[in-house]
């Protein structure tokens, strides 16, 4: 627990080889940050990479399953069956916020991100690259403690794009 | 790599990985859940690729912290 305090942004550039690594590396990172709260993933084709990502929830809701099963330690148990339930009630949309907003997955195209996002959100994933314009919309409702997960190296030259939003957000809350 | 993003710049510093407990720099690991405290809680990267220990881990830390908010609780309804 040694973070720097006050409000930040955690930017984490992953590999992203070919998609079928990019899905398999979001969908095991996906339980934990759920856990927080609603997630955005910004991919070009949402409904495809949806379907992609819920065929793997269920593979890794079976493993868990598993886990629970061949286990008898008392922690670990009740551990798994909470992580079990929490992954059984996940929602996935490619629905905009307004028309699904009890989801907790949100899967946008960049030409939807001004369709309406989340309130709040601790997480946007992004699968695919965005335009100056577009990352500033996708990050606007990101919680000042949030994470930006991107998909290859692109991330890094946009700090300055994401500085700006960050300062901006800083400056709406002081206000 | 995961780098943190302050007011004045994108820092590097070091934390803990809650899956081995070794001391690591931000750019080895990645955000997982939050602590009790509402702090972020990492856990290396290389943990990803074992899917069985990524998963039994952080369900293990989401245990143990849901049962010591619930001593708190018990602790601060008996005083």
């Amino acid at each position: 627990m040694n973070n720097s305090p006050g409000p930040h942004w955690y930017i984490d550039s992953r590999p992203a080889a070919s998609t079928e690594q990019m899905s398999l590396d979001l969908t095991r990172h996906l339980p934990r940050r759920l856990a927080i709260s609603p997630v955005v993933v910004v991919t070009d084709r949402p409904a495809v990479l949806l379907s992609v990502v819920r065929k793997r929830w269920t593979a890794i809701t079976r493993e868990v399953a598993r886990q629970f099963a061949s286990t008898l330690d008392r922690q670990k148990k009740a551990g798994l069956q909470r992580e079990l339930d929490h992954m059984r009630n996940c929602r996935f949309t490619v629905q905009p916020f307004t028309e699904h907003p009890t989801a907790d997955c949100f899967f946008v195209s960049p030409e939807e991100l001004c369709l309406g996002l989340a309130p709040c959100y601790s997480t946007l994933y992004l699968a695919s690259r965005l335009s100056d314009v577009d990352l500033c919309i996708a990050v606007q409702n990101l919680s000042l403690n949030g994470l930006i997960v991107g998909y290859g190296d692109w991330l890094t030259g946009y700090e300055e794009s994401l500085r700006a939003a960050f300062m901006g957000r800083i400056k709406d809350i002081r206000i | 790599m995961t780098a943190l993003y302050n007011h004045t710049a994108r820092t590097h510093i070091t934390v803990t990985c809650i899956i081995c407990f070794h001391f690591v720099s931000i750019q080895d690991v990645t955000a997982g859940s939050l602590y009790a405290d509402g702090q972020q809680a990492f856990a290396c990267n290389a943990h990803l690729a074992d899917r069985a220990r990524w998963i039994t881990a952080w369900a293990l830390f989401d245990q143990r912290l849901e049962e010591q908010s619930q001593m708190r609780a018990l602790i601060r309804n008996a005083s």
